[in-house]
């Protein structure tokens, strides 16, 4: 090592990062050059006395401190407030989705009892599909098999008959079932836009209740109990 | 909060009392918005450093006070009393060209190793070795001559 290569090394060396090799040779051309040897310990004085002195100079940091602090407090208080109008919107936003939901499935049960009411029980003429091929077609157009028709039927209940019917401007597939004492409606739709199911309401004589499971929908319309009809959606969601 | 001695300090040799406050502000600020950035095992105090001068650049000021020059011809013998006066010291200091004078204050006052500052204030290690040394030379050559410029000094502290 020669004294233009120490020179440069020399902020390495001052720092303590020079690796052992470098360190070694550092060391040598210092114990052979006094010229060096003075350079870089005059440097290590000056460092020392620039450090003494400075860190002697009092520093008042109290100030900045409490601003920071002050800073932080408020801007910690505007981020909760940020948070909590996050929150309150997504609450909104959930409530007002489920009141929509609850809204349209109402508009649905009262078309689908609307339905069952002039097509089973007032009986106005409509061109109902009763044959076994001619049914399983209509199934078949509408995505639900003839099996799926079947395993849905409430407990002691046959299906009897079915046609496309128009809800609240969607089309249905009507099934009707039937037992010894009445009618069973039970509205399948693919697809359907979603809805608040479970619930269960009541119009005119008649009961619904609705179930949705994957993208099927299955409305129930029932002159038995608000109790029966869910019952029936029930088994059919379980059914599905 | 510990560093914020440390970080003023060094603001206050880069720029002016007040700016230096809102410097060390800011970048206590910062350094708690993005504490979550910061690596298990990094050198907290480094980082820091580093977030003082990216404000510091990024508030588009830039390193002045480069006083004239003053060619003069170290004399090693004469410097031993003169770095008892703290005074002319920190004259001295304050005479050095600003980059100089921060890789000076953050190797000899702050005790960061060469590859540290070359992070923190995001140059190549090489520029630091070459900052430092002509910091260190200026150094000696103004406190062997006995040469402080306090009034220069001043004068310029005020144009930042």
């Amino acid at each position: 090592m020669n004294c233009s290569e120490l020179a440069i090394l020399t902020p390495l060396y001052l720092a303590g990062e020079l690796d052992p090799k470098q360190s070694e040779d550092f060391a040598e051309h210092l114990n052979v050059c006094q010229t060096c040897a003075r350079d870089v310990s005059t440097e290590q004085v000056i460092d020392k006395a620039l450090r003494d002195t400075i860190l002697d100079e009092p520093i008042d940091a109290s100030e900045v401190e409490r601003q920071v602090r002050a800073s932080i407090r408020a801007e910690s208080r505007q981020r909760v407030m940020a948070a909590l109008a996050i929150a309150a919107v997504i609450v909104m936003a959930f409530v007002g989705n489920r009141v929509m939901l609850a809204s349209r499935a109402k508009v649905i049960y009262a078309a689908a009892a609307n339905d069952h009411l002039r097509e089973i029980v007032q009986k106005e003429p409509r061109h109902w599909r009763t044959d076994e091929n001619d049914l399983s077609r209509l199934l078949s157009s509408q995505g639900v098999s003839m099996s799926v028709a079947n395993t849905i039927a409430p407990a002691g209940y046959h299906l009897a008959e079915g046609r496309i019917c128009i809800l609240n401007g969607r089309k249905f597939l009507h099934l009707v079932y039937a037992d010894a004492a009445g009618n069973v409606s039970v509205f399948l739709r693919q697809q359907t836009p979603r809805f608040a199911s479970g619930g269960v309401a009541a119009f005119a004589s008649e009961h619904v209740a609705g179930v949705q499971k994957d993208a099927l929908t299955a409305v129930v319309v029932s002159d038995e109990s608000e109790a029966s009809a869910l019952r029936f959606a029930r088994s059919i969601k379980a059914a599905l | 909060m510990c560093h914020a001695p440390s970080l003023l300090r060094v603001a206050r040799r880069l720029t002016s009392s007040s700016a230096a406050d809102d410097l060390v502000q800011d970048c206590l600020l910062l350094a708690w918005r993005g504490f979550h950035q910061l690596e298990r095992g990094t050198n907290a105090r480094a980082w820091l450093f580093r977030i003082l001068f990216n404000t510091f650049y990024g508030q588009g000021r830039k390193l002045r006070r480069v006083p004239e020059a003053v060619p003069l011809t170290p004399q090693v013998s004469s410097i031993a009393p003169v770095v008892d006066d703290s005074i002319r010291l920190s004259s001295a200091l304050d005479t050095l060209p600003a980059e100089q004078r921060a890789v000076l204050l953050l190797a000899a006052v702050e005790g960061f190793t060469c590859n540290e500052i070359a992070g923190i204030m995001s140059i190549p290690i090489g520029t630091v070795m070459s900052r430092l040394s002509r910091a260190r030379q200026a150094m000696k050559a103004h406190l062997s001559a006995g040469v402080t410029r306090p009034r220069a000094a001043a004068a310029a502290r005020k144009t930042r």
